[in-house]
């Protein structure tokens, strides 16, 4: 099934061009899709046109079956969360619980179930012992935990992070990049939008999306993507680590394929002795 | 210029309930020429400690030695700190944001013209500064509020190399940049390191840590943790490092019988060119 569908959509804040150039794409439901492109590629307009944050200037998006109009809003934005960049503009609550109860207020859950479902989702973002804690004595890390549960909570259908690792130090982007694995693994119907400038990251999710100048590039597997030269030159993309040794590699006759972590490469370059 | 932190601590909010240590009796040496990386987590003092090698802070105890400089925890004994900051350029986190001036030319020219220099002496050394950074000349009278975030970055620079420092302290010079960005401000540390220019790196990114850095020192805690090389730190921090990946494939090679000399590998084909021995 499609969770989201894009037809021929463009975007434009000014006369002068387009943000987003007659954009069709269609993304799978439960798939783990990085959103490539360097800045001022539409990424973050394509994010905002899908909830609605932005209003829709000419085609169609149809999100989870219904088509995005006026409407639907409400009932999109139930289903859609957005993590965002900066951890200081998204924590609303005075303390962690509160600001995970903040959703469910506004989706009127009963106070009876509330305390369970922000429990279990703290919990899911190693939060729980961090209940009663105000935003001051957080990290970054930790509050952008807090975001995510605040959204996992609402049980969306899709969830966006909107480059929300990169004002994270490293050791708050890993404490990220585990939430996302395990809610691979744990979510399987939940897509994932990531929109990064981490080829890294990108390279390890199910499909790429790339764009340059709101236009579409490219739609693939992340090797296919990155394989291309042109492709990630036009773009001023850098390539993942491991098709680059992969590449060395192959210039001195060995080939040792897609490695798809370094455990794998060292396998395959030990094979190939 | 070499540098000496003898014993150096400081707290900020003194006296109150939140008084907090920041750095912890630090000692430190830099010889002349060196690239040095300064890494540890958020809030371990990196960045209190840069500021005191051109006395923007000012230690509580102990002293910083920078030639016949020396600045101690008392203001008044501390003379010509104006001189001092000629020869050691801060460069800060996102400099950027610090760019005003209606023209790129007289933004860099700023510096010297506030240590002294004429209209015409300034301008000349911003255009040598500028051409370091491979600004082209025809955006000297630019704004620079029209570049790109990389270019912006770059003008920044130029700003502290026209007061040509003999010692360059950048902190986190390559945050929220693009690869092509990042390069960029990369080479140009390199470049200003091999032309005699003492370099200290404050960063998160053991990748160029690993790439650039001959000496590294963790801090944690407000002390200095460990000192000696990339990877030696990079073995000791096994676990709990994020490390390069580069080092991190050289070393799961070596645990498979392979010999590759982890000091001397600084690009994959270098790697590489081990693995076909």
């Amino acid at each position: 099934m499609k969770t989201i569908i894009f037809k021929n959509v463009s975007y434009s804040y000014s006369k002068e061009g387009f943000a987003i150039k007659n954009l069709s794409l269609e993304l799978e439901e439960g798939s783990y899709i990085a959103l490539v492109g360097h800045n001022g590629s539409g990424k973050s307009t394509l994010a905002k046109l899908i909830i609605g944050l932005l209003p829709l200037q000419s085609g169609e998006i149809i999100v989870n079956g219904l088509k995005l109009e006026k409407a639907n809003y409400s009932k999109i934005r139930s289903q859609v969360g957005i993590v965002f960049q900066n951890p200081d503009n998204q924590f609303i609550g005075s303390t962690v619980e509160d600001d995970i109860a903040f959703g469910l207020e506004n989706r009127q859950v009963p106070q009876e179930d509330m305390r369970g479902i922000i429990d279990e989702f703290a919990r899911k973002v190693g939060m729980i012992d961090y209940l009663k804690k105000e935003p001051t004595n957080l990290s970054g890390g930790q509050k952008q935990r807090v975001a995510i549960a605040g959204i996992l909570a609402l049980q969306p259908k899709v969830i966006i992070f909107d480059e929300a690792t990169s004002m994270l130090d490293p050791r708050g982007r890993n404490e990220i990049s585990k939430i996302i694995k395990e809610m691979r693994k744990n979510m399987p119907d939940l897509t994932i939008i990531s929109i990064t400038h981490d080829v890294e990251e990108a390279y390890q999710a199910d499909k790429v999306v790339l764009l340059n100048k709101g236009e579409l590039r490219a739609y693939d597997k992340p090797s296919v993507i990155f394989s291309n030269e042109e492709l990630i030159k036009e773009c001023n993309l850098m390539k993942p680590f491991l098709l680059n040794v992969r590449d060395e590699c192959l210039k001195v006759g060995l080939d040792i394929g897609d490695a798809s972590s370094i455990e794998e490469a060292v396998e395959k370059i030990c094979q190939s002795k | 210029m070499p540098i000496k932190v003898n014993n150096v601590s400081h707290s900020y909010y003194k006296k109150t309930p939140n008084e907090v240590l920041a750095l912890n009796d630090v000692s430190l040496n830099i010889e002349d020429g060196s690239f040095v990386a300064l890494v540890g987590e958020t809030g371990s003092g990196k960045s209190t400690l840069v500021q005191h090698l051109n006395a923007l802070l000012l230690p509580d105890s102990g002293t910083v030695e920078v030639n016949e400089y020396v600045v101690t925890p008392n203001k008044r004994k501390n003379k010509k700190l104006h001189d001092l900051r000629k020869h050691i350029g801060l460069i800060f986190q996102f400099p950027e944001y610090q760019l005003f001036e209606e023209s790129i030319i007289k933004d860099v020219a700023f510096g010297p013209r506030n240590f002294g220099a004429s209209e015409e002496e300034a301008r000349q050394k911003a255009k040598e500064a500028l051409s370091l950074v491979k600004i082209d000349e025809s955006y000297f009278e630019r704004t620079p509020f029209e570049l790109s975030g990389g270019e912006r970055r770059r003008v920044a620079i130029a700003g502290i190399l026209a007061l040509d420092p003999d010692v360059l302290v950048l902190d986190e010079p390559t945050a929220g940049l693009d690869y092509q960005g990042s390069k960029d401000v990369m080479d140009l540390v390199k470049n200003l390191n091999e032309k005699g220019k003492t370099i200290i790196l404050v960063t998160h990114d053991m990748d160029i840590v690993y790439r650039y850095a001959s000496r590294v020192c963790f801090l944690k805690g407000g002390k200095i943790d460990f000192d000696g090389t990339p990877v030696e730190l990079f073995k000791r921090n096994e676990k709990t490092l994020d490390l390069p990946y580069l080092f991190d494939l050289a070393s799961k090679l070596n645990e498979r019988g392979y010999n590759i000399p982890l000091d001397k590998i600084h690009t994959i084909s270098d790697l590489v060119s081990y693995i076909r021995k």
